[in-house]
C-alpha cells in the first residue's frame, strides 16, 4: 500500500525500477525505456524546443540512469538507441578485457564492451541476461553492458565541474562531463553524466576501429 | 656503397612524393569550390609538412624550403590568420605543378630547379602584396558565383585595371614560365580550357553528380569503341560501315558530353569536346580511312576528356595543344596524300552524287505527297544508341517539366522576368538544345526538327521577352508535350499540334514587343490586355477541339509508312525503363534479405524441432494406446462378475440386470469408466496429434514455398548487382597503353571473356590491382624491342586477360608473352632482403610466391610504374579480401601467368564448421586442402609431413588462447574414430596443418564483418549468423601462421627473460607517415646493431605496440588517423604502455611542441633533420642499451 503511494507521488514520466519489484519486471522497464527512446527520436527529428523548468537550473532533458560499480550515472536519452538484455555473447581471441566480444541484435553485428571494465579495468564476469545498451556515434555504433538499468529521469544541470584527481581518477573523470540532479521525494540527488562523445572517440576504443 | 643507399632513399622520397601530388591537387581543387573543409585542409597540410620533412632528411633542401613555404602558408589559414583566395589556390597548385617538375628532374637523373623556392616565395609574396578579399569575401565559390561567363576575367582584372599593380596572372604564369623547363607550359588565361579557375564553382552537386555519371557511361562507350576499333585496324584501312558506326557511337558520346558539360558549365569538358567533335567529324565525314595512328590519336583525346571530366581544374592546355597538332597533322596529312586523280575521282562522284540530289529534289518538288512517305535513312538506330537516347530524353524532359512546373506555380499573372526566371528558361532552352542536338545526331529528325523551333522560341524568350505569363507558360508545356511525344514514338504524327504551336509561338512574339518595351513600367497591368488576348486565342485554339484548322504540313515532316510505323512501334515496346539505385541500397536489402533467410532458417530449427517433438509424441501416443489396450483386455475381464469379485458384489446388490449373464448384458464399474475415459483420451490425443500433423506439414510446404521465394529474391538481387568484366576494360586498355608509352615497348592487350559477370563490388575491388599487374608485366614482364627481335619474338608484345567461370568461382588469368620470371634474380634479391631465411635452398615455385612479399621489388630503380616494393602484396591483399587466391605459373623465355580465383560473389562464403576447444569457428572452404586424420602420435608433433612437405602443424585452440584449449587427442579405447582431424591449408602460398576434435560440417554462410567498430581482431576476418543467430567467428587463416610464430618466439621470451634480457636486441619503432622518413631511420637503427619496427601512423603504432611492446618508441607528431601526441596521451593512460620510452623526433622545433610533449609523457626530443649521435646518445641513456658492433 505504502508502495502505491509512494508511485502515485512520483512524476508520471519518471520510469525507474522502484516502481516495480526486482527481477521479472525488467523487461516491462525495458519496453517502457525503449518506448521513451523511439519517442525521443521521434520528437528530436521534429526538432521540438527543449523544454527549461527553471531559471536556475537548466534542464538538461530526459537521460537513463544506470548502476555501475555501485555508483549512479546517467547517459543523455538522444544517445542511445535500444535498451535490452543481452541474448548472444560471442567472445573473441585476443581482445582486452573489457571488450568482451560481439552480438546479433536483429542481424546487425556488433562489438560488445563491458563498461566497468573499460573505466576501472576491473575484469568481471559476462554471460548473456546482462542489461545493455545500443549507443552510437556518427562512426560507431556499439553495445555496452551495464550493472543495471535503474530508470529514465529529467536531470538539470548542477553548475559544478567533475571534480579531477589523481592520474587514474583523472582517466575516468574524462569520460564524465558534468554533475546533475534530479528531485526525489523532497530530496535533492546527484549524480555524473557520461560523457558518450568522449567515451566512443577515445583513443582506447577507437584503437579497434581501424584495419 | 652508402651514396647507392643514399641514392635509392631519395628515389625513395621522390616516389613518395609523387604519390602525394595528385591527392594535393585534388585538394586543392575541393578548396575551390568549398574552403570551409577543415579535413582537406589539414590533409593538404599534412602532405605539404611531410614532403618538407621527408625532403629535408635527405638533403633536397630546395624542396624542403619550398614545400616548407606551402605549409607556412596553409598554417596561417588553420590559425585564422589568412584566408583562402583564388590567388592562393592557383599559386599552391602551381607549386604542386612545379614540385611534381622537380621530381621528373630527379627522377630522370637531372638536377632539380634550384630557382624554384624562390620563384615560389616570389609567388607567394605577389599575393600578399595584391589586394586580399575581406573574410566575408573568403567563400570563392561565392565570389566566383555569378553565372557570367566572364567572372574569371573581371576577377583577373582587378589587378590589371589597378594602376601601380603587376598583372598577377602574367606574373604567376611568367615566374613559372622562367623556370626554364620546356616540357612545363602553366599559364593562368582564364579564357583556355583547363585554367585553374573554371566556371565550375558553383556547379550544384546534384548537377555534378548525374554530369558524372553521365560522363562515366560515355567515356564508357567511347573507351569501348575505340578499343575495338584498336584492335581491328592495325594498318591504313578504309572505313567500313561498321567502323563508321563506332565512330558515329563516339561522335555522339563526345557530343553529348560536350553538351552536358556546357549545360551545366564545366567549360573546360565542353571546350575540348567541342575541339574533340571536329576532329570526329571529319572522321566520320571526310576522311575515307582510319589508321593506328587515328586510333591512337582519338585514344589521346578520349583520355584527355576523361580527365577534364574528373578534373575540370587540372591545367591542360599543353596536352590539348599537342593534341591539337596531332589532329592538324593527321587532316593535313589526309588532304596531302590525295592526288590528283583521287581528286578528279572525287569530284566525278561529287558531281554524281549532285545529279543524284538534283534528281532526287526534282522528284520531290513534283511529288512530294510520296516523297513524304519515305522512311528517312537515320531511322535505323542502333539500339544502345536509341537506349542511350531515351535515358537522356528522360532526364531532360524531366528536367525541363521541373522547370515549367515551377514557374507555373509562381507565375499567376504577367510578370517580368526576374533572374531566377531567366535561371529556369536558360535550364529549360539547355535541356531543349541538348534533345535537339543529341536527336539530330542520331537522325531521329522528329525530335530535332521540334526542338530546333521550340528553341527558336526559347531563345526569343530568354533573350528578348521581358515578362512571363501563365499562357506563355502553358504553351511552352504544351510545346514540351510534343517533344516527349515525339521523343518517345517519333512516327506519331503531330503536324497539326506543331502547327497550331508555331502560330501560338508567333503571335505571342508578334504581341510581346509592348510588354518587352514596357518592361520597366510599374503598371505593367496595361500590358497584359494584348497578350491577354493572345493567349486567349491560344487556349480556344488549343481547347476547342471541335474546330478543326487545316494548316499546311510541313514537307520535311515525316509521315512514315505503315511498315515504318510498324519498327517503330515495335522499339517503343521494346524500351526498356532503367532505374539508377545506389549500390549501398541494394547492399541493404541484399543485408534484410541475409537477416530473412537467418530468420526462416530460425523458423526451419523450430520446425524441425516441433517435427521431432510430433514424433515423440506418436511414439507415446502408441505406448498409451497399448497400456489403454491392455488395461482394457486385462483388467476389464477380470472384473466381470462371475469371473471375480465384482460378480459377487452384484448378487449381493440385488441388481434388476441379474437375470441376464455378464455375457449378456455389460456391467460397468468405476474401473471400466476409467478404461474407457482413457481409450477415449487416446483416441482424442490421436486426432490432435493427426491435426498437429497437418498443421505441421503445412508449415514445411510455407516455409519450402518461402525458402524457395527467398532464394528467387536473392538470386534476383545478386543478378542485379553483377556486371559484366568489360566494365573495367577501358580502364585496363588505358593502363596498357600508358604503360607502353612509358617503357616504349609496343604492347597490346586482349580481353576474352569480357561478358563474364561478378558481383559489380569485386570489379570495383579488383580494378586496381589488375591495373598494377598490367603495369608490372608491361614494366618487367615485356622485353624490350631488341631483346624481342633477338629472341624472334613479335614486335608487339601481347598481354592476355582470359575469363572465366567455374561453379561457384570465378578465375582470371592474366598472361603475358615476354621473358617470364628470372628466379635466379628473385633468389639473388631475396638474400639480400631475407638473409638467413633459407632462399638459397628454395625452388622456383617457392622463388615465384616471393613476389608477393611486402616489399619486394627486383627493380633496383624506382620509375613510374614499379620498383617501390610495393604492390604485388597489396594485390594479394586484395585478392584475400576477396576470399580468392593468386598463384603464378612462369616458364622463361615464354612469359607469366598469374591466375586468380575467387568466389562470384563476395557476401557469400562457403565455409568449414569446425570446433577447436569448445568454441565454434567457420574456415574457408577456398583456404582448405584436404582433411584427414591424424594419429595419435602425429597430433603431438610440430610439424607434420604432408605431400612430401614440411608444414607446421597448428593447433588454433592453443593460438587463439582459447578456454579449455586442450590438443586433441585420440581416445585410448576407440584410437581409429577418435583419432584427432587435421586440415590442411594453402594460404597464400604457405602451407600448414589446423587440428581439431570436431568437423561439423560445410556451410555457405554470409560473410558478415564485426561490425563499425571492431576492424582487427587478430585471426578473425568477420563472423556469419547461424540459424538460431548465434554467431560464428570465421577465421583468417593465414593469421594464425604468423600468430604461431609469435606465440612460440613468446614461449622463448619467457625462458630467458630474465637471463637474457639485457642482450637481448633493443627493439625502436619508428612511427611516421613518410615512407622516406621510415626508410632512413631503420637503415640508422639498424646500423646500431638495433631492431627496427616500423608504424605509418598513430593507429598503426598502438597495434604494432599492442602485439610486439617495442623498447624504444620514435615519433613523429604530424600523421593521419591519430597523431603523435594522440600516441603519447593514448600511451600514458595504458598502464601496460607508460614505461615504453618515447622520443619525438619531428621538425616542429617550437618550444611549444616540446613543451607539450613533454606534458604528455615523452621522454626525449629530437628535430628532423637529426644528428645521428643525439639520437643514439638520446636512445642509449633512455634505455641503458648500447650500440652493437
Amino acid at each position: 500500500m505504502k508502495q502505491a503511494e509512494a508511485n502515485n507521488r512520483r512524476s508520471e514520466d519518471e520510469h525507474d525500477l522502484a516502481g516495480f519489484s526486482h527481477g521479472n519486471e525488467l523487461p516491462e522497464l525495458l519496453t517502457l525505456i525503449n518506448d521513451e527512446i523511439h519517442a525521443g527520436l521521434r520528437v528530436q527529428q521534429d526538432d521540438s524546443p527543449s523544454v527549461t523548468k527553471s531559471d536556475t537550473q537548466k534542464s538538461i532533458g530526459r537521460h537513463i540512469c544506470i548502476e555501475l560499480a555501485g555508483k549512479q550515472i546517467a547517459i543523455p536519452l538522444t544517445s542511445i538507441l535500444e535498451a535490452g538484455t543481452l541474448q548472444i555473447l560471442q567472445p573473441l581471441p585476443f581482445l582486452p578485457s573489457w571488450l568482451i566480444g560481439i552480438t546479433n541484435i536483429r542481424g546487425e553485428i556488433m562489438s560488445v564492451v563491458d563498461l566497468s571494465s573499460f573505466l576501472d579495468s576491473n575484469e568481471s564476469l559476462h554471460e548473456a541476461g546482462q542489461s545493455y545498451l545500443l549507443v552510437h556515434n556518427d562512426t560507431i555504433k556499439l553495445v555496452i553492458t551495464i550493472d543495471r538499468i535503474v530508470g529514465t529521469r529529467s536531470l538539470y544541470s548542477l553548475a559544478a565541474e567533475v571534480p579531477k584527481a589523481g592520474t587514474n581518477e583523472m582517466m575516468i573523470s574524462d569520460y564524465f562531463s558534468e554533475q546533475a540532479v534530479y528531485e526525489e521525494q523532497d530530496t535533492v540527488k546527484e549524480l555524473s553524466i557520461f560523457d558518450l562523445n568522449a567515451f566512443l572517440s577515445s583513443d582506447k576504443l577507437q584503437s579497434f576501429a581501424t584495419i | 656503397m652508402a651514396e647507392i643507399q643514399e641514392n635509392s632513399i631519395m628515389n625513395e622520397l621522390i616516389s613518395e612524393v609523387e604519390t602525394y601530388l595528385p591527392d594535393m591537387k585534388s585538394y586543392l581543387h575541393t578548396l575551390t569550390q568549398d574552403t570551409s573543409d577543415k579535413d582537406v585542409v589539414s590533409e593538404l597540410f599534412r602532405m605539404t609538412h611531410t614532403i618538407k620533412g621527408a625532403a629535408s632528411m635527405v638533403r633536397l633542401q630546395v624542396l624542403s624550403d619550398t614545400a616548407a613555404l606551402m605549409e607556412q602558408e596553409i598554417d596561417n589559414i588553420m590559425k585564422g590568420q589568412q584566408t583562402w583566395s583564388p590567388q592562393l589556390i592557383n599559386v599552391m597548385t602551381d607549386t604542386v605543378e612545379q614540385i611534381s617538375v622537380y621530381c621528373n628532374s630527379i627522377t630522370n637523373g637531372k638536377e632539380g630547379d634550384a630557382e624554384l623556392y624562390k620563384k615560389t616565395l616570389s609567388a607567394f609574396e605577389q599575393i600578399i602584396d595584391a589586394p586580399q578579399e575581406s573574410p566575408d569575401e573568403v567563400n570563392i565559390a561565392e565570389l566566383l558565383g555569378d553565372d557570367d561567363d566572364d567572372s574569371t576575367d573581371d576577377f583577373f582584372s582587378q589587378f590589371s585595371d589597378e594602376e601601380g599593380t603587376t598583372d598577377l596572372e602574367d606574373e604567376i604564369a611568367g615566374f613559372f614560365d622562367a623556370s626554364g623547363d620546356d616540357d612545363v607550359d602553366i599559364t593562368l588565361d582564364s579564357s583556355a580550357p583547363g585554367n585553374l579557375l573554371p566556371e565550375t564553382f558553383t556547379i550544384d552537386p546534384e548537377l555534378q553528380e548525374s554530369f558524372d555519371k553521365e560522363a562515366e557511361e560515355h567515356l564508357e562507350n567511347i573507351g569501348q569503341q575505340l578499343n575495338t576499333l584498336s584492335a581491328s585496324v592495325t594498318d591504313r584501312t578504309s572505313i567500313s560501315e561498321e567502323n563508321r558506326e563506332k565512330l558515329h557511337s563516339i561522335r555522339r558520346s563526345v557530343h553529348t558530353l560536350k553538351g552536358a558539360a556546357a549545360v551545366i558549365g564545366i567549360e573546360s569538358v565542353a571546350d575540348w569536346g567541342h575541339s574533340f567533335e571536329d576532329f570526329l567529324d571529319w572522321l566520320h565525314d571526310e576522311s575515307n580511312a582510319l589508321s593506328p595512328e587515328i586510333i591512337i590519336a582519338m585514344l589521346d583525346g578520349s583520355d584527355l576528356l576523361e580527365t577534364i571530366a574528373d578534373n575540370p581544374a587540372v591545367d591542360v592546355n599543353h596536352k590539348i595543344a599537342e593534341i591539337k597538332n596531332t589532329f592538324q597533322t593527321i587532316i593535313g596529312a589526309s588532304t596531302q596524300v590525295s592526288n590528283e586523280k583521287e581528286i578528279a575521282e572525287v569530284n566525278d562522284e561529287l558531281a554524281n552524287l549532285l545529279n543524284i540530289f538534283d534528281e532526287a529534289e526534282e522528284d520531290i518538288a513534283l511529288n512530294s505527297s510520296s516523297e513524304e512517305n519515305q522512311p528517312p535513312e537515320t531511322f535505323a538506330i542502333a539500339p544502345e544508341l536509341q537506349e542511350s537516347f531515351d535515358e537522356e530524353a528522360e532526364e531532360h524532359l524531366e528536367n525541363i517539366g521541373q522547370q515549367l512546373n515551377t514557374l507555373s506555380a509562381s507565375v499567376t499573372g504577367l510578370t517580368p522576368i526576374s533572374e531566377e526566371y531567366r535561371e529556369k528558361l536558360l535550364s529549360i532552352r539547355r535541356s531543349v538544345h541538348t534533345l535537339k542536338g543529341a536527336a539530330a545526331v542520331i537522325g531521329i529528325e522528329p525530335v530535332a526538327d521540334w526542338g530546333h523551333e521550340f528553341e527558336d522560341f526559347l531563345d526569343w524568350l530568354h533573350d528578348e521577352s521581358g515578362a512571363l505569363s501563365p499562357e506563355i507558360i502553358t504553351v511552352m508545356l504544351n510545346g514540351t508535350d510534343i517533344l516527349e511525344k515525339v521523343a518517345d514514338t517519333p512516327s506519331a504524327d503531330v503536324s497539326s499540334s506543331i502547327n497550331r504551336i508555331q502560330e501560338t509561338f508567333k503571335t505571342i512574339m508578334a504581341g510581346s514587343t509592348v510588354i518587352t518595351d514596357n518592361t520597366d513600367s510599374v503598371d505593367t497591368t496595361k500590358e497584359q490586355t494584348p497578350v491577354t488576348s493572345f493567349t486567349e486565342k491560344i487556349e480556344t485554339e488549343i481547347e476547342d477541339t471541335s474546330v478543326k484548322i487545316a494548316f499546311p504540313v510541313k514537307a520535311t515532316q515525316p509521315s512514315p509508312s505503315k511498315d515504318l510505323n510498324k519498327t517503330k512501334d515495335h522499339r517503343k515496346r521494346s524500351r526498356k525503363k532503367t532505374l539508377r539505385v545506389e549500390t549501398d541500397k541494394i547492399d541493404g536489402v541484399m543485408g534484410l534479405i541475409g537477416d530473412m533467410t537467418i530468420n526462416l532458417s530460425g523458423f526451419e530449427n523450430s520446425r524441425v524441432f516441433m517435427e521431432s517433438t510430433l514424433a515423440e509424441l506418436g511414439t507415446t501416443l502408441e505406448r498409451l494406446k497399448v497400456i489403454a489396450s491392455n488395461l482394457e483386455s486385462g483388467y476389464e475381464l477380470s472384473s466381470i462378475p462371475h469371473l471375480g469379485a465384482m460378480g459377487r458384489t452384484s448378487q449381493a446388490g440385488n441388481d434388476v440386470t441379474e437375470e441376464f449373464d455378464p455375457l449378456e448384458m455389460d456391467r460397468y464399474s468405476e474401473l471400466h469408466i476409467l478404461i474407457r475415459s482413457l481409450n477415449e483420451a487416446v483416441v482424442d490425443l490421436d486426432s490432435i496429434k493427426n491435426q498437429s500433423y497437418e498443421v505441421h506439414d503445412s508449415w514445411r510446404h510455407d516455409v519450402n514455398k518461402q525458402r524457395r521465394v527467398l532464394g528467387e529474391v536473392q538470386s534476383t538481387m545478386k543478378n542485379i548487382q553483377m556486371t559484366p568484366f568489360s566494365t573495367l576494360s577501358n580502364r585496363l586498355y588505358k593502363a596498357v597503353r600508358e604503360s607502353s608509352k612509358a617503357t616504349e615497348k609496343a604492347v597490346r592487350l586482349s580481353i576474352e571473356g569480357g561478358t563474364i559477370e561478378m558481383d559489380s563490388r569485386v570489379w570495383e575491388l579488383l580494378a586496381a590491382p589488375l591495373m598494377h599487374m598490367l603495369r608490372n608485366a608491361v614494366d618487367h614482364g615485356i622485353e624490350n624491342k631488341q631483346e624481342r627481335q633477338q629472341t624472334e619474338k613479335p614486335g608487339q608484345a601481347t598481354i592476355t586477360i582470359n575469363c572465366s567461370r567455374t561453379g561457384s568461382r570465378f578465375v582470371l588469368r592474366i598472361s603475358d608473352d615476354g621473358k617470364g620470371l628470372d628466379h635466379e634474380v628473385i633468389r639473388k634479391r631475396a638474400v639480400q632482403l631475407y638473409p638467413g631465411t633459407g632462399v638459397e635452398e628454395m625452388d622456383n615455385r617457392e622463388l615465384a610466391g616471393l613476389i608477393f612479399k611486402q616489399g619486394f621489388s627486383i627493380k633496383t630503380q624506382i620509375s613510374t610504374l614499379s620498383g617501390r616494393g610495393v604492390g604485388m602484396d597489396v594485390v594479394r591483399d586484395a585478392i584475400e579480401q576477396l576470399h580468392g587466391s593468386i598463384d603464378v605459373v612462369s616458364h622463361p623465355g615464354e612469359g607469366t601467368s598469374f591466375i586468380l580465383s575467387m568466389p562470384i560473389t563476395v557476401a557469400q562464403l562457403p565455409v568449414l564448421m569446425v570446433k577447436f576447444g569448445e568454441q565454434q569457428f567457420a574456415v574457408p572452404m577456398h583456404d582448405i586442402n584436404r582433411v584427414f586424420r591424424l594419429s595419435s602420435d602425429e597430433s603431438k608433433q610440430d610439424e607434420y609431413a604432408f605431400e612430401d612437405e614440411t608444414v607446421p602443424l597448428l593447433h588454433p585452440a592453443e593460438i587463439l588462447r582459447l578456454k579449455n584449449s586442450k590438443v586433441p587427442s585420440a581416445n585410448i579405447t576407440n584410437p581409429a574414430a577418435t583419432n584427432p582431424l587435421a586440415i590442411a591449408i594453402d594460404v597464400g602460398g604457405r602451407h600448414g596443418v589446423l587440428v581439431t576434435d570436431t568437423i561439423i560440417g560445410k556451410s555457405d554462410v554470409i560473410f558478415k564483418n564485426l561490425g563499425s567498430h571492431l576492424k582487427n581482431v587478430p585471426c578473425i576476418s568477420g563472423a556469419t549468423i547461424l540459424g538460431d543467430g548465434t554467431l560464428v567467428p570465421i577465421l583468417q587463416t593465414e593469421d594464425l601462421f604468423t600468430r604461431a610464430e609469435m606465440s612460440s618466439g613468446v614461449h622463448d621470451d619467457n625462458a630467458v627473460i630474465t637471463s637474457d634480457r639485457e642482450d637481448r636486441t633493443l627493439t625502436v619503432l619508428i612511427v611516421d607517415d613518410s615512407i622516406s622518413i621510415r626508410k632512413v631511420l631503420t637503415n640508422f637503427i639498424n646500423d646500431q646493431g638495433w631492431n627496427p619496427t616500423t608504424a605509418h601512423d598513430g593507429m598503426d603504432a598502438m597495434e604494432k605496440i599492442r602485439e610486439n611492446k617495442p623498447d624504444l618508441v620514435l615519433l613523429d607528431i604530424e600523421m593521419p588517423r591519430m597523431n603523435g601526441f594522440e600516441v603519447l596521451q593514448s600511451l600514458q593512460l595504458q598502464s601496460a604502455y607508460r614505461d615504453i620510452p618515447v622520443v619525438m623526433l619531428t621538425s616542429r622545433s617550437a618550444s611549444k611542441y616540446r613543451d607539450k610533449a613533454t606534458r604528455l609523457g615523452a621522454r626525449g626530443f629530437a628535430t628532423k633533420p637529426f644528428k645521428d649521435e643525439d639520437v643514439i646518445s638520446l636512445i642509449t641513456s633512455l634505455t641503458g642499451k648500447t650500440v652493437k658492433g
